[in-house]
């Protein structure tokens, strides 16, 4: 496959990308694709919107990797490339059949990974970099770049992410008055307000109403995605009937009296999680699934859990609905499921939640019997969840890099944990459930099923043959789930004392490419993707221009030490089975070399579907 | 080895899970989390008397308003109960109070010991100022009401595993005079056998609680 020269974009101002745009159809033909005409792109980055333009006249606060400690204060624009949509002919499919598995392996293994991709976006400030509740020190709320607010329709506050409680008093009220204008004036629900570099969204959820604040470039979509599942969260504990008769006696209740102290940290935990941390499952909709050594680890573990948990049980049919074994990270492992049912992904992202960020510090010798409503399943009801944190006893923690790298990603608990979770819907099947469940254990452990599951740690991106790539997410459509590179920890360890902030903007480096990468392709006012099969390149660079205006010649000495000026470039590629997105390694813009890349991972997941995805499950 | 139940009750951050993982994991964690639903936990002891081995299988309840209506699913066949108020909060004994007396009506076994427990007692040695509940007002309340008392810290750990102790030693009294009245009936069995037979359903056994 040859690629024409000029089809490779440059970094370009962002105005003129669109004007290069219908040129893209004469140069297509070298890649077999054609482009459709009708899907213009409305996924160039508008700089003005997004987060780096004016804010990148500040320096770097440091906070970027040693090895990457660039000072961006010299980017006036940073270009994205002209977005490419491609629809996907007969041709597309063939070339990615022709790809064998006899690429040069060699080769791959030997390509060199960068480990660090630079930083092209704003400093990360601290508030995004520590947990959510540290940085009240300075409550003013006109201080945080992204917010979430909750209020009653009669405008009494219900919660907010940051801020002192006067000061969201009175900004409430003014919320309430511009809704009630327009609801009013001009009977219409106020949806977003755009203000410079900020976006106001709304989500009328009657007799709540969410409000999101944010100045770091996400788009309405998005931000209605979240606080849609910040609703969720609200009816998962207290459930939808429950909230309507509370508002139902009376208008102006005050929903916080009602709420326990367990909410409002919950919130702040999934605001927090949702807003820094690598967690693009509620975007795509979809769950991680924990990679296992081989797929027979989760074909045998699915058997268990037909014989203990049905076969062997008398209970009636029906009391047992779900179980799952999960993981820390919200990772699926195994499900047990009736023919027919799956759990909405939606209620899976709360009751992980819930699990991982509630309970994660739980020991492992208490089990847990918890109501949950399932808003999907049944907005009005509750199900109950028998929660059992697995011990490997004789296993040692896992070796993730060195000890004081893998407690980055487990500092409350440095064991890697599943989960056993039993879900009915009679509160007082406890008992029965704990029954089967310890059956269940017992058989995992004996087997030495369970310790093959805690000590393989996930791939890594050089078990991938894809050259050049950073990282990837490969999201397979029939199953809803999406698949990951684990994190190479090592590379933060030169970053000794500060490595946890290194590893928090890393991660939150990486959730703003994908994201960005993601928007490209997403239909801003329906929200969905521009079209069934996408094919889009998206690049991060300084324009050469505004590159060259420091003074070189002063710096030549240090230059080499200096890293390459970033050049990023990210792929996306949406087809009716699968979404790949990934980043490729800095420096990497050669399309030719990066499909290769996307063909090779998307050829990878295929053949081991069976071990990165719950395929079936255990269906009863 | 016998085998109990005990269910924890109280208000909200009293310090129940506190008390329950200083007895079960000898720990105490400041940072505690509020409990949402409810959590198991099973622990044994050993009484002075005749080796006895007690084992608790205890239900540390969320004490959260929103899960009251929960409640009765874990203290209808408890053998025990440990109501818990915090002696730094005046109104935690008067929730605990309201326990006691939905204990007294509610769970139909004559035989339920209930301990009532005052804790946070670290609070007020270091500042007597602290304390907002007077010992001999709890303490001739619990006497009135036929009930175990202790003040304990579940952060210091004083006095937490004489609450065990002393419920285990009321527990085993009680079945000691069943054993006795059953055998008299009975006439020839043995005691191994008895205790097994006299046991309440075991909470592992998965006919205890479907019916
Ligand atoms: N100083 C002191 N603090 C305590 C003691 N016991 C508990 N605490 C603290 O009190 C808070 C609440 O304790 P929990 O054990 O979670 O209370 P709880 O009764 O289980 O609360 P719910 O689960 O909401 O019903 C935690 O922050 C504990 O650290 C104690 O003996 N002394
Ligand atoms: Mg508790």
């Amino acid at each position: 496959m040859e690629f024409d020269e000029s089809y490779i974009d440059r970094p370009i101002k962002v105005k003129s990308s669109i004007e290069r745009l219908p040129n893209l159809n004469e140069n297509n033909d070298t890649l077999t694709l054609s482009i459709s005409s009708s899907s213009h792109p409305t996924t160039s980055i508008n700089l003005d919107q997004t987060l780096f333009q004016s804010r990148l006249q500040q320096p770097s606060q440091s906070l970027s990797q040693s090895n990457s400690a660039h000072v961006y204060n010299d980017i006036e624009t940073i270009s994205s490339s002209v977005p490419s949509i491609l629809t996907r002919d007969n041709n597309f499919y063939n070339e990615l059949a022709s790809i064998t598995t006899s690429n040069n392996i060699n080769s791959w293994k030997r390509s060199f990974v960068s480990n660090e991709i630079p930083n092209v976006f704003k400093p990360f400030s601290d508030e995004f970099l520590t947990t959510s509740n540290s940085s009240s020190n300075n409550d003013d709320i006109s201080n945080y770049d992204k917010n979430f607010l909750f209020l009653t329709s009669a405008g009494k506050p219900i919660y907010s992410t940051f801020g002192k409680d006067e000061q969201l008093v009175s900004i409430m009220g003014l919320i309430n008055t511009i809704i009630h204008f327009f609801r009013i004036n001009a009977s219409k629900e106020l949806k977003t307000i755009k203000f410079l570099n900020s976006n106001f969204v709304f989500l009328n959820r009657s007799p709540i109403i969410l409000l999101a604040y944010s100045r770091l470039g996400e788009t309405t979509t998005e931000l209605i995605d979240q606080l849609d599942f910040l609703y969720s969260y609200l009816i998962s504990s207290i459930s939808e009937r429950q909230i309507l008769r509370l508002f139902d006696k009376r208008d102006n209740f005050d929903l916080r009296n009602f709420l326990e102290v367990s909410d409002f940290e919950n919130l702040d935990q999934i605001c927090y999680m949702i807003s820094n941390k690598f967690y693009p499952d509620l975007y795509l909709g979809s769950l991680q699934c924990l990679t296992l050594k081989h797929s027979s680890i989760r074909k045998k573990t699915h058997e268990l859990m037909i014989k203990n948990l049905l076969m062997d049980s008398d209970l009636p049919r029906g009391t047992l609905l779900y179980g799952l074994l999960v993981y820390p990270e919200n990772k699926l492992v195994s499900v047990l499921r009736p023919k027919g049912h799956t759990l909405h992904t939606t209620d899976l992202h709360l009751l992980l939640c819930l699990i991982f960020n509630r309970f994660n510090n739980q020991d492992n010798n208490q089990e847990l019997w918890v109501p949950i409503c399932f808003p999907k399943f049944n907005a009005n009801g509750f199900l109950y969840a028998y929660i059992n944190f697995l011990s490997s006893k004789n296993n040692k923690p896992s070796s993730r890099g060195t000890s004081s790298a893998s407690n980055i990603k487990n500092s409350n608990n440095d064991k890697n944990c599943p989960a056993l979770v039993l879900i009915s819907a009679q509160k007082d099947m406890f008992h029965p459930l704990k029954v089967l469940a310890e059956s269940f254990i017992n058989e995992l452990t004996e087997s030495g099923l369970l310790d093959k599951i805690t000590t393989y740690n996930g791939f890594k991106m050089s078990d991938v043959p894809a050259p050049f790539v950073h990282h990837f997410i490969y999201k397979s459509k029939k199953h809803v789930q999406y698949i990951t590179p684990e994190v190479d920890h090592n590379m933060f360890i030169n970053q000794m004392p500060n490595f946890e902030i290194s590893y928090a903007s890393y991660e939150l480096k990486l959730k703003t490419y994908y994201q960005q990468l993601y928007n490209s392709i997403m239909n801003g006012s329906t929200g969905g993707p521009l079209s069934k099969s996408i094919l889009n390149f998206m690049q991060w660079s300084i324009s050469p221009e505004s590159h060259q205006e420091p003074d070189i010649s002063e710096d030549m000495q240090n230059s080499f030490l200096k890293e390459e000026s970033p050049n990023i470039m990210g792929l996306a590629w949406v087809t009716p089975t699968f979404e790949l997105y990934l980043i490729c390694n800095n420096g990497i813009v050669d399309k030719d070399v990066i499909f290769k890349s996307a063909k090779n991972i998307a050829n990878w997941c295929r053949k081991n579907e069976a071990r990165l995805f719950v395929t079936e499950g255990a269906v009863y | 080895m016998l085998q109990f139940k005990l269910v924890l009750l109280g208000d909200s951050s009293v310090g129940k899970s506190s008390i329950v993982h200083r007895f079960v994991k000898d720990s105490f964690d400041e940072f505690r989390e509020s409990t949402i639903g409810a959590a198991f936990l099973s622990q044994s002891i050993k009484l002075d008397e005749d080796d006895t081995v007690i084992k608790f299988e205890i239900w540390d309840t969320a004490g959260q308003e929103r899960y009251k209506s929960l409640a009765p699913m874990y203290y209808r066949n408890a053998n025990a109960a440990l109501v818990v108020y915090d002696i730094t909060a005046s109104d935690s004994l008067s929730k605990a109070q309201s326990w006691v007396e939905e204990l007294k009506n509610k769970v139909a076994d004559d035989k339920l010991v209930i301990c009532l427990v005052g804790n946070k007692l670290d609070l007020c040695q270091e500042d007597s100022g602290k304390r907002s509940v007077e010992i001999s007002d709890a303490k001739q309340y619990a006497d009135e009401q036929g009930l175990l008392f202790f003040e304990v810290s579940a952060k210091t750990g004083e006095k937490v595993n004489d609450v065990f102790k002393s419920i285990g030693e009321s527990l085993y009294s009680y079945k000691k005079e069943e054993l006795l009245s059953k055998s008299e009936q009975n006439g020839t069995n043995t005691h191994g056998q008895v205790d097994l037979q006299l046991q309440k359903p075991a909470t592992s056994d998965p006919t205890s609680c479907c019916t």
